[in-house]
């Protein structure tokens, strides 16, 4: 008589602990290698012959030239 | 170098598609692809909004990660770049992207849809920089010249902006605090001034 109950129990608690193994349902992407051919630093060409430093200067000027308040104030460094 | 983006600012952008002109022009880009487009929301209301939208460079990109042949990649200055020699033209990376910005050139009898083409942040591509093959799949490369994408730099009114993230983002928290948020972004007050608040003229000073 008594063993039944206890396995009614048994299961009944596996059901109930079930619930609290849920697994995220968000996909996660994997990012994958690339399979392509390699490419170059944009400052190894003939414009800038693999002088980074030049080659973020002469972005960085770019870059601060979009900013119009102080394109009208020319300094020593422009 | 910090990474390279785009962040344009919808109080400024007037739609007038130069951006979209520069891109064309720059890259030669074929009939029915589009780089780069202006989205406009609530269209012909007053305080309407538009935005220029292309490829954003993702820090975290969807597309590399759906990528079945793993084209994609990314470079030292966080440009994201693909191959085309590689493209199987899927579409995969369509729909994983939130901006659209993957593009499909479609071709012939059928509508053969071919190697998908997006903004490169004129970087070029995998191909020897400057060369011929690289100018015929991706474009000029301006990056390798020093030079910041077309389409910001053509912009009048410097709504789009590219570059070094952390300069552009200084331009426009700037920009933000010296204009306010409120009713004198737009509107009668600022078309036509504020006379109220112009300063007195001194007597004899030059006007």
């Amino acid at each position: 008589m008594k063993r039944p109950l206890l396995l009614m129990v048994a299961g009944a608690l596996a059901l109930v602990a079930a619930g609290c193994g849920e697994s995220p349902s968000v996909t996660v992407y994997k990012q994958g290698k690339y399979q392509g051919k390699p490419d170059a630093e944009p400052w190894g060409n003939d414009a800038f012959k693999g002088d980074k430093l030049a080659w973020e200067r002469a972005i960085k000027a770019r870059n601060e030239r979009q900013d119009e308040t102080s394109r009208g104030t020319p300094t020593a460094a422009n | 170098m910090a990474r390279m983006k785009f962040l344009a600012d919808a109080e400024r952008c007037i739609e007038c598609n130069g951006c979209v002109t520069a891109c064309k022009q720059e890259h030669e880009i074929p009939w029915g692809v589009n780089r780069r487009r202006v989205v406009t929301l609530n269209d012909g209301v007053p305080g309407e909004k538009s935005i220029s939208v292309a490829c954003m460079h993702c820090s975290d990109a969807p597309c590399m990660a759906v990528c079945p042949v793993d084209c994609f990649y990314k470079t030292s200055e966080g440009v994201v770049l693909h191959d085309k020699d590689l493209c199987i033209g899927c579409g995969y990376c369509f729909y994983a992207c939130p901006f659209g910005a993957p593009q499909f050139p479609q071709d012939g009898a059928f509508g053969l849809r071919g190697k998908m083409d997006k903004c490169t942040f004129c970087a070029g591509g995998p191909e020897t920089d400057h060369s011929a093959a690289e100018y015929k799949k991706y474009g000029r490369n301006r990056l390798a010249e020093g030079k910041l994408p077309a389409c910001a730099e053509m912009c009048a009114t410097k709504a789009l902006l590219g570059g070094d993230s952390d300069i552009i983002s200084d331009i426009y928290r700037n920009r933000v605090l010296r204009r306010g948020k409120g009713s004198e972004v737009w509107g009668w007050g600022t078309a036509y001034g504020k006379p109220e608040s112009r300063p007195a003229a001194k007597p004899g000073a030059k006007s």
